[in-house]
């Protein structure tokens, strides 16, 4: 391992270069900027409407599960009262939709809207995702099972709009039957269990019921794969939303309660219908286009398997060693020597890519940390937690950076004396461009040079004794600058300045820190002159005793 | 940090999805068929000849070797050779205009299972005269060929099913 403080001495190329040439290096890939800068700015004005805390788009996930729940909760009920069979099924929802119009109804309509939400947050969800750029690298099995829940829940919809056996099942079953025909799944066209009422048998019924009980427990494994490499995933939205969103269904539930169509008859053909579009329009598009052959199929699966390989279809804009940051964002590694075996840097890392294996060198710890390539970010989170400098990045570990900050307060002589600095901030990378923000050695900020600076990947690496070290070489105020709301990269910024408030860790930033001198700055990439405003109203206030 | 607050706008957009919800959980209807429109539907199963038919002497050499086979264990049917069967062709037309003409391989691996036969068309309703020939693609004069000659007066959206049943052994309409 390199000595501690050896990177402090010059700047890693690229950075200077990048800046010197006036041009950040990019790290949304190309295809994805102009969506990017959308939901950038869709987000900032919800930000606006709901403060970060409550903003919807940053619980996707969380309401996604909500949904999930009020869905399996009201199918049960309706399972109770459903009864098999061409006949009873229609019979037995009614009985369901009018005998019991303030509950069961109630709980259907609640059930088919919460069916009808689940789609459409699925799929804004994924938007987000994918122009966040949060589904490529070490996020691939979230994004290939996120991408398999999809088709999943489709099917879940349209088993259960077979149940009623109305007019509305009628035209799905035998649209279905129709593609599944063109698969070589059966020698027998599936067509012909619809061709007659009579062959449409309660055991059909009974398939297809078992069925849309048994797609949930799929979901529920796929959810569960979704989320295994998330530590700490958000699976619960704020309590103002999830009471917003249960209201909003049960006020949508009673304006317009689920009814069924006429019931099912083979023997004619549907005329006009209301269908639910979320779910069924697939099967007007394929009406429209005539599609239902095996050629839309094959181009429906091509253009669905590109979709499930997208993070290995848009590639990285950066070489693995072109960084911004001034921490080299290389493969993370730990020093046996130094590794004590806690639990510190595990519980640090948002993405489980910490374990604590047994110990292999004999020394006296139960444990020791291993790092597992394919599922670490670079986000430096552990390399600051580890209490012992044991967990290094590119030669960086806690020392380096304690190392890097003594050398940014060291003055330098210039004509005038000495132009130590003020004030140091601690920079996301991703929390805004950096064109032109930074002076040309990237030591300080452009347009308040005696703040001192350091690009980091991300500021949920920051530790509570990096800012003591500040304070401790000459710093008079401290600025941790990031990505407002859950904009996080690494999704855990946020959450790690929060937690450690509120539960006085002491890993985190904690209430020990003197909170005058510390100024934590979580920003909108579209407010850059507000970000500039800010620093200098600081450091002025830092250089005035104002803080102190 | 800004404290967190959901106002009257933050109510009123999370709503927003609820409306999305009332207009496109039904609407707007779509129409699958016009008020004029009927549908023939042909819809079968059908065991047709096989490739190979046993002369005597494979018949008289399967016969002797039943003879020796447990008698729960012996087949019903001549065996002998490949299981192969022929394709069934099916035709269909309406109002002197041939609409589906195809020959169809029976199911199975070794193309030995029955033959399924899946046909729709959709038309104007009224009066129309529909001829279905079907017959075992294998040609000789021992082919029976099947025959559905009909002048149905078609009411709207009205689904017409033609269907084979091996105990009439003929085409005919599903009551």
């Amino acid at each position: 391992m390199q000595a501690e403080g050896e990177h402090v001495k010059e700047m890693p190329p690229e950075v200077a270069k990048a800046v010197k040439a006036k041009k950040a290096v990019k790290y949304i890939p190309w295809q994805l900027r102009i969506g990017n800068y959308m939901l950038v700015f869709v987000q900032e004005k919800l930000n606006w409407i709901f403060t970060p805390q409550l903003n919807p788009l940053y619980f996707l996930g969380a309401i996604t599960f909500l949904l999930f729940w009020v869905v399996l909760a009201s199918g049960i009920y309706l399972f109770l009262f459903y009864d098999m069979g061409p006949t009873r099924a229609y019979e037995s929802v009614q009985h369901i939709t009018e005998n019991q119009k303030y509950y069961g109804g109630i709980i259907r309509s609640l059930h088919r809207y919460a069916s009808d939400g689940l789609m459409i947050v699925i799929l804004v969800h994924m938007t987000q995702v994918f122009f966040s750029d949060r589904f490529r690298k070490y996020r691939w099995v979230a994004w290939v099972t996120g991408a398999g829940i999809i088709p999943v829940i489709w099917f879940e919809g349209v088993t259960g709009y077979f149940l009623p056996w109305d007019e509305v099942a009628q035209v799905t079953s035998i649209a279905m039957s129709q593609v599944v025909s063109t698969l070589p799944i059966s020698a027998e066209p599936m067509e012909r269990l619809f061709a007659t009422n009579e062959s449409v048998t309660a055991l059909l019924f009974f398939i297809m019921n078992y069925l849309h009980l048994a797609v949930p427990c799929l979901l529920l494994i796929l959810a569960w794969i979704h989320c295994m490499r998330i530590s700490m995933p958000l699976i619960t939205p704020p309590a103002p939303i999830t009471w917003t969103i249960l209201i909003s269904l049960l006020v949508l539930s009673l304006l317009k309660p689920a009814v069924s169509a006429a019931p099912a008859d083979l023997s004619r053909l549907v005329g006009s219908v209301s269908i639910d579009w979320f779910y069924l329009g697939v099967f007007v598009l394929f009406d429209k286009l005539d599609l239902a052959g095996g050629h839309a199929l094959f181009w429906a699966g091509v253009g669905y398997t590109g979709f499930i390989l997208l993070p290995w279809i848009i590639r990285d804009p950066r070489k693995h060693d072109e960084s911004i940051t001034h921490v080299p964002q290389v493969d993370v590694k730990v020093d046996l020597n130094k590794c004590k075996g806690c639990v510190l840097c595990q519980q640090a890392c948002p993405f489980e890519a910490m374990l604590l294996v047994n110990r292999k060198d004999g020394r006296g710890y139960d444990t020791q940390a291993e790092v597992i390539p394919a599922h670490c970010s670079q986000c430096g989170f552990c390399v600051n937690a580890c209490e012992f400098g044991a967990v290094s990045m590119g030669g960086w570990s806690k020392g380096t950076f304690h190392d890097f900050v003594t050398k940014a307060f060291e003055p330098v002589p210039d004509g005038n004396g000495s132009n130590r600095p003020t004030s140091m901030a601690f920079i996301c990378e991703r929390s805004f461009n950096l064109e032109g923000f930074l002076t040309d050695d990237c030591m300080r900020i452009a347009s308040s040079p005696d703040v001192a600076v350091m690009v980091i990947p991300c500021i949920g690496s920051v530790s509570p004794s990096l800012i003591e070290h500040c304070y401790e070489v000459g710093a008079k105020g401290v600025m941790v600058i990031g990505c407002r709301g859950l904009d996080c990269h690494y999704r855990e910024e946020r959450r790690r300045l929060h937690i450690a408030k509120e539960d006085g860790s002491h890993k985190f930033l904690v209430e020990s820190i003197e909170d005058n001198r510390l100024r934590i700055m979580l920003v909108s990439p579209l407010q850059i002159e507000k970000i500039r405003q800010d620093i200098d109203e600081f450091n002025n206030e830092v250089k005035a005793g104002v803080v102190a | 940090m800004k404290e967190r607050r959901l106002t009257f706008g933050g109510v009123g957009m999370l709503f927003l999805p609820t409306v999305f919800i009332y207009i496109f959980s039904t609407s707007p209807s779509y129409e699958f068929f016009k008020p004029d429109e009927s549908q023939l539907l042909l819809s079968l199963k059908k065991r047709t000849e096989k490739v190979k038919v046993c002369d005597e002497a494979e018949q008289e050499a399967f016969q002797a070797a039943q003879a020796n086979v447990l008698k729960h264990m012996r087949t019903q049917h001549v065996q002998c050779g490949s299981r192969e069967r022929v394709p069934l062709t099916v035709k269909i037309a309406m109002d002197g205009k041939e609409y589906v003409s195809k020959s169809i391989e029976p199911a199975g691996l070794r193309s030995d299972s029955v033959v399924f036969v899946f046909e729709k068309f959709t038309f104007k309703s009224g009066p129309h005269d529909i001829l279905i020939t079907m017959k075992d693609a294998k040609e000789g004069p021992e082919i029976k060929t099947y025959e559905f000659r009909e002048h149905i007066d078609f009411q709207p959206r009205r689904v017409v099913l033609v269907t084979y049943t091996p105990e009439s052994d003929a085409l005919h309409i599903h009551k």
